[in-house]
């Protein structure tokens, strides 16, 4: 029989394993990326746009692309994503519907990306006739994030003790006061840091963008809301259908390399905004 | 005890201005009664005091006062409940502006995460007021709630960097910043020290000499102390009602002797 010292080592080692394996495909990855992409990249590459197909030039286009989809996507999703929070925490009182609501953000957020694309196409492009539009992408990519946003300014919101509440009423604040200057200012980390977790995944998202809103090559800055940009995860996708090509894999590395640096700097956003409008920090 | 004795017992030490009356009153949340038949008045002036065993109705009673439990699912009001001759459940009733002229202090200190004077203002926001105006708000209610001289000095501060304490008096201050007609407080020195608890007890006897001041204590000594009206309430009934020197005496009923005298109670 294992002592209860033996056990108590195994069990620490197989988490430690675990710790190992984890970090160790993150840093492999990760590690891989760096190393090649960073041989790509120049001032050039970033802001110049690509030529012959991707193989060569740079991916400025794409970077604005990626943006413009990702950032209108944040701006639609967030007022959507405050109501239903403030309406699920301030107005729903059935508890019941609480968890229906709840739960139909999970179901949400575990729908696998190309059926956003799918329903992209048929609702704007064949039955709206939107035809290719970076402006349906960011709202494919909003609706994407929209669970995300949601359910993490819902639970900043559950997290503000009822004591707030009763002490704003109390103080002859309507419901729509308290949920203005108690509920909402102290759940603002939560509503950032969804939107920003939100942007960081809609960003690097291929599939539902990739029937609606974006273009394999020849888009440059769009100049009206019905017409296709590139992105960073549409243009590595067909650099590397030509990865037989060096310079095409080495452009695919380098804006692998960009794309990763774009998604690390909004998912660090997400954790200072965490950090500062904490309605616990001091300021 | 039937409804019938508790108006006699209530009716022989009922003060001669009341603020708040309460007629037949009961509270339910579905099927749980929590308080029935509840007859008194309460002074016009002066320090009432709500005592009674856990459970017995006393915090449920005061939050039906300025209806703050309105959106508690299951909740059922019977019976009377006027405020200065006012119907408080009646249909054409502003709640918001009632929960404003009844102010109301909480067992645990909430103090929003702003400065000290913003605390003060809070109720007042939306109020069109100068900065001298504010000022003088700020400084007229720190002084009432015994607070001036320990925070004038860094009103812009954070409200959560001051004592418990103080925050409950800063509550109280933000309560009183919106000059209410009443003030309910829900067993106000619970969280606090010793010290600070002795600094709220004189602060309710001083406003009660303007305002009526409702509230819930175990501490029976603190009960003697600030009252000037003390209601017994055991198991949502009222057993007994009348001034403090008729309540902590030998002509209470028997049940109230026991409970103020002994701490013990068995309804």
């Amino acid at each position: 029989m294992f002592s209860r010292a033996a056990k108590e080592h195994v069990f620490a080692a197989a988490t430690r394993i675990a710790l190992f394996i984890s970090i160790g495909i993150l840093a492999f990855l990760l590690g891989a990326i760096i190393l090649r992409g960073l041989s790509a990249l120049s001032l050039d590459f970033l802001f110049t746009p690509s030529r012959s197909f991707g193989s060569s030039g740079g991916i400025a286009y794409q970077i604005l692309g990626s943006l413009l989809t990702a950032i209108t996507a944040g701006l639609i999703a967030t007022p959507v994503a405050l109501g239903a929070s403030v309406y699920r925490s301030e107005y729903m009182t059935s508890q019941r519907a609480r968890r229906i609501f709840d739960l139909m953000l999970y179901g949400l957020n575990g729908v696998p990306s190309i059926i956003f694309g799918l329903f992209g196409l048929i609702l704007f492009v064949n039955i709206i006739g939107t035809g290719l539009s970076w402006f349906v992408g960011g709202i494919i990519l909003a609706v994407m994030m929209l669970p995300t946003a949601t359910l993490a300014t819902v639970n900043a919101m559950r997290g503000i003790e009822k004591n707030y509440r009763e002490n704003a009423l109390a103080l002859g604040l309507t419901r729509e006061q308290t949920a203005l200057r108690i509920i909402i200012p102290q759940s603002l980390h939560g509503l950032v840091t969804g939107v920003l977790i939100g942007l960081a995944r809609a960003i690097g998202e291929t599939a539902p963008i990739m029937f609606i809103a974006t273009a394999f090559s020849g888009a440059t800055v769009p100049t009206s809301l019905h017409e296709p940009v590139a992105t960073l995860p549409t243009h590595i996708l067909a650099l590397a259908q030509q990865a037989a090509d060096p310079a095409a894999l080495k452009n695919a590395w380098g804006a692998s390399f960009t794309l990763i640096a774009l998604v690390a700097l909004f998912s660090l956003a997400a954790f200072f905004a965490r950090a500062r409008l904490s309605p616990y920090s001091r300021r | 005890m039937s409804t019938a004795q508790h108006l006699t017992l209530v009716t022989d030490s009922a003060p001669q201005e009341a603020s708040i009356t309460l007629s037949d009153f009961g509270v339910w949340f579905g099927d749980s009664c929590i308080i029935s038949g509840v007859t008194a008045q309460l002074p016009a002036r002066g320090v009432s005091v709500l005592v009674g065993p856990s459970g017995a109705g006393k915090s449920t009673l005061l939050r039906a006062i300025n209806r703050i439990s309105d959106d508690t699912a299951g909740l059922a009001i019977k019976g009377g409940l006027t405020f200065q001759d006012e119907d408080i459940y009646a249909g054409c009733c502003d709640v918001t502006e009632l929960r404003a002229r009844i102010g109301m202090v909480f067992q645990k200190p909430c103090v929003f995460p702003r400065s000290i004077a913003q605390n003060v203002l809070f109720g007042l926001r939306g109020v069109k007021l100068s900065q001298a105006q504010k000022r003088d708000i700020v400084e007229s209610a720190l002084r009432s709630a015994a607070l001036w001289d320990d925070v004038h000095a860094r009103l812009g501060e954070r409200a959560d960097t001051l004592s418990l304490g103080q925050q409950q008096r800063l509550c109280i201050a933000r309560a009183l910043a919106l000059k209410p007609d009443m003030l309910l407080m829900d067993e106000p020195t619970a969280s606090v020290d010793p010290v600070s608890a002795r600094t709220i007890e004189t602060l309710m006897r001083d406003l009660g000499k303007t305002i009526p001041v409702l509230t819930v204590t175990h501490n029976l000594g603190q009960a003697k102390r600030v009252a000037d009206y003390v209601m017994f309430l055991c198991d949502g009934q009222l057993v007994e009602a009348g001034t403090t020197d008729h309540m902590f005496s030998k002509t209470a009923l028997p049940k109230t002797q026991t409970y103020l005298c002994e701490e013990f109670c068995d309804c």
